[in-house]
């Protein structure tokens, strides 16, 4: 793994970025279970109502087997290297996170360019106790995902607070 | 005209209708063989309906020119009252259609910078034609905070002759757009010479049809469009004006302008020519969503004059980074994962068609169907090697002190000067093969008048890519950025 994802005990790398809670991992595979149920749930209809599908019968099946074994990867590889490979740092001038599985994203926000900023949870994330924060600026969206809800919360209010005081400064 | 409720022409009424009634004349084509009575009432009752609708919210709306501010009020059903500030106003257009033009009217549309409606207008007012042109010069004043120009007495920057007009219409579009079109009028001679099936004068008009409608109706729709194209800057407003039918009409003030690319298509950069547009906050328009174009193709050392005429805010001395040596081998492991791909797809499928007979063909067309694959596999392979080739030449990065700009496009290609103080978010991203090489490629969102926008890169080294957000930062800290020239 790359150096840059390294943390020490507390969960931080050595330039400052946080690690999400391990819990994540249990989230994601929640999230992928219940697709993959739905899916299987699809697969068995192809296959019992197979002969009134007629020609369309193998090109579906071939689909949901495809999407079966992506859902098998997804349940299995991607929330381990997902959750080795997301850190993220609210400073005091920049939202950075860094994330990937297979291609590694580096993602700067300037706080002076957001205009809105929003907790979001999702049934599986509620479950967990986990929530998105999501940043909206002029040119795009981005987010800070799986966090904890207190953690969501605090970069929020502090994000708020934020926009507030340097929209202060210029009246 | 201060603080006075004014209706809008009443001409709108009937330039909605219009636009229903195309609708109802659809679906009566569809519907009058079977049910042609019910089908003429039932069309006659939603017209009437739709005019009485029409008539009443026209009755109803209303809108006032205040001290710091415009009010467009509907006191219909569905009540609303919006208040547009002029300070926020971004850009004033002004379109006239043919039904405008019957009825000498005008159409305004008022633009905010807004990231959400970036391609609507907030409010579009209707109005005689000398109202509009009052009104317009009303809130320019208050936007620019200056006296209004008189648009006649104006010479454009650059001389735009019918001739250029008809060079950009032609070759303007896309390469990939023009290919197609000639794709499909290849097939139309290809199938109007065949003698398979007997049917053949029916599909060789159909793609005949499509080489129209992908190539030859986007030509003249430009050329409609950018007829009598005149731009000019009166202090740091911009001024675009054209249109044959229509003519179109815009301002914006040159602190709202996001990026400037400089575009050429392959045919075009054969003539020595490109054409400048624009990524400008707040220039929505529900008809015109492109971006705006400033300069026509015309040969890149006028394209270059007037750069400097026009925008010399987005001139500087390029510093140019060519990719390094890495790109090359990510590039062409690239090119040779897709050529693979392609080789594989083409093999089964000439696989499927030699060992099957469904196709019912014989003779020549047999033998053009087996081969087919084989000939676009083997094209295409070239087309992807061809492409990494370029690939690896095009691209660049430059880096100045207020400026950047990345190159882009093996075909058709596109030199983007971007602000720093304009970019909203920056992405470095690096996939397994630029990881190997050490390389990353940068994306950066900016708001443009098409929504939000992403410029990418080629393949540079991440410190140089990191160097665009460490710039928009240190400018937020040491005080360059001014938040009032690039107020969202």
């Amino acid at each position: 793994m790359a150096r840059e994802f390294d943390v020490n005990e507390e969960g931080v790398t050595s330039e400052g970025y946080k690690a999400l809670h391990p819990k994540v991992k249990t989230a994601m595979r929640v999230g992928t279970l219940i697709f993959l149920a739905i899916s299987l749930a699809l697969l068995s209809l192809t296959i019992i109502f197979g002969d009134a599908l007629g020609g369309l019968f193998w090109p579906l099946l071939l689909l949901f087997v495809l999407i079966t074994v992506i859902a098998l990867v997804d349940l299995t590889i991607v929330p381990i290297v997902f959750y080795a490979r997301y850190r993220y740092n609210v400073g005091e001038d920049r939202i950075d996170v860094l994330r990937g599985v297979l291609t590694i994203r580096h993602t700067v926000v300037p706080i002076e360019r957001i205009h809105q900023v929003e907790v979001k949870r999702g049934p599986i994330n509620n479950m967990f106790g986990l929530a998105n924060v999501t940043i909206t600026t002029a040119g795009g969206v981005s987010s800070i995902e799986y966090l904890e809800l207190s953690e969501a919360e605090s970069i929020a209010d502090r994000l708020n607070e934020k926009i507030v005081s340097i929209l202060k400064e210029r009246e | 005209m201060t603080g006075e409720k004014i209706r809008f022409h009443p001409s709108v009424v009937l330039e909605n209708l219009m636009r229903f009634a195309i609708f109802a004349v659809i679906f009566l084509l569809v519907s009058v063989e079977e049910r042609p009575i019910e089908a003429f009432l039932a069309i006659g009752g939603l017209l009437g309906v739709a005019a009485i609708i029409l008539f009443l919210r026209w009755r109803r709306t209303t809108v006032q020119f205040n001290e710091n501010e415009l009010i467009v009020e509907r006191n219909t059903i569905f009540k609303m009252k919006r208040s547009i500030p002029y300070s926020k106003i971004a850009s004033i257009n002004v379109n006239r259609t043919i039904i405008s033009r019957m009825f000498g009217t005008s159409r305004l549309q008022v633009n905010v910078n807004s990231s959400s409606n970036a391609t609507v207008p907030e409010a579009v007012l209707v109005f005689k034609k000398d109202l509009a042109d009052r009104i317009r010069n009303h809130l320019s004043r208050n936007m620019y905070d200056s006296e209004p120009v008189i648009e006649a007495e104006q010479g454009s920057v650059v001389n735009v002759d019918n001739t250029d007009v008809l060079v950009h219409g032609l070759f303007s579009q896309s390469t990939m757009q023009t290919i197609s079109g000639f794709i499909f009028l290849a097939w139309s001679i290809f199938e109007m010479y065949s003698d398979a099936g007997g049917s053949t004068g029916g599909s060789s008009a159909l793609s005949l049809g499509m080489f129209f409608f992908v190539t030859v109706v986007p030509s003249v729709m430009l050329i409609v469009h950018y007829a009598n194209f005149k731009v000019y800057r009166v202090k740091d407003t911009i001024y675009l004006q054209h249109g044959l039918i229509s003519t179109y009409r815009t301002s914006f003030n040159v602190s709202r302008i996001n990026a400037i690319h400089v575009k050429s298509t392959m045919a075009s950069r054969l003539m020595g020519r490109s054409y400048i547009e624009a990524d400008v906050i707040g220039l929505g328009s529900s008809k015109d969503s492109q971006r705006p174009v400033l300069c026509l193709l015309k040969r890149n050392d006028v394209i270059e004059a007037v750069l400097k005429d026009l925008v010399p805010e987005f001139v500087y001395d390029r510093n140019i980074i060519v990719q390094p040596k890495g790109a090359k081998k990510a590039i062409a492991a690239k090119a040779s994962l897709g050529s693979a791909f392609v080789a594989v797809m083409a093999a089964a499928l000439t696989w499927v068609v030699g060992t099957t007979d469904r196709t019912g063909l014989s003779g020549i067309e047999r033998t053009v169907v087996e081969n087919m694959f084989i000939a676009a596999g083997a094209a295409i392979v070239l087309a992807i090697i061809l492409w990494g080739y370029r690939s690896y030449r095009v691209k660049e990065l430059s880096l100045g002190e207020d400026l950047f700009t990345f190159v882009n496009g093996v075909v058709d290609r596109r030199r983007t000067t971007m602000c720093y103080d304009k970019v909203q978010i920056v992405n470095v991203s690096k996939g397994p093969l630029a990881r190997r090489f050490g390389l990353a490629v940068g994306s950066i969102s900016l708001l443009s008048s098409k929504g939000s926008v992403s410029v990418s890169s080629g393949y540079f080294t991440e410190a140089d890519l990191n160097k665009v957000h460490e710039t928009v930062m240190q400018r937020l800290v040491n005080g360059k950025y001014d938040h009032r020239a690039n107020e969202i």
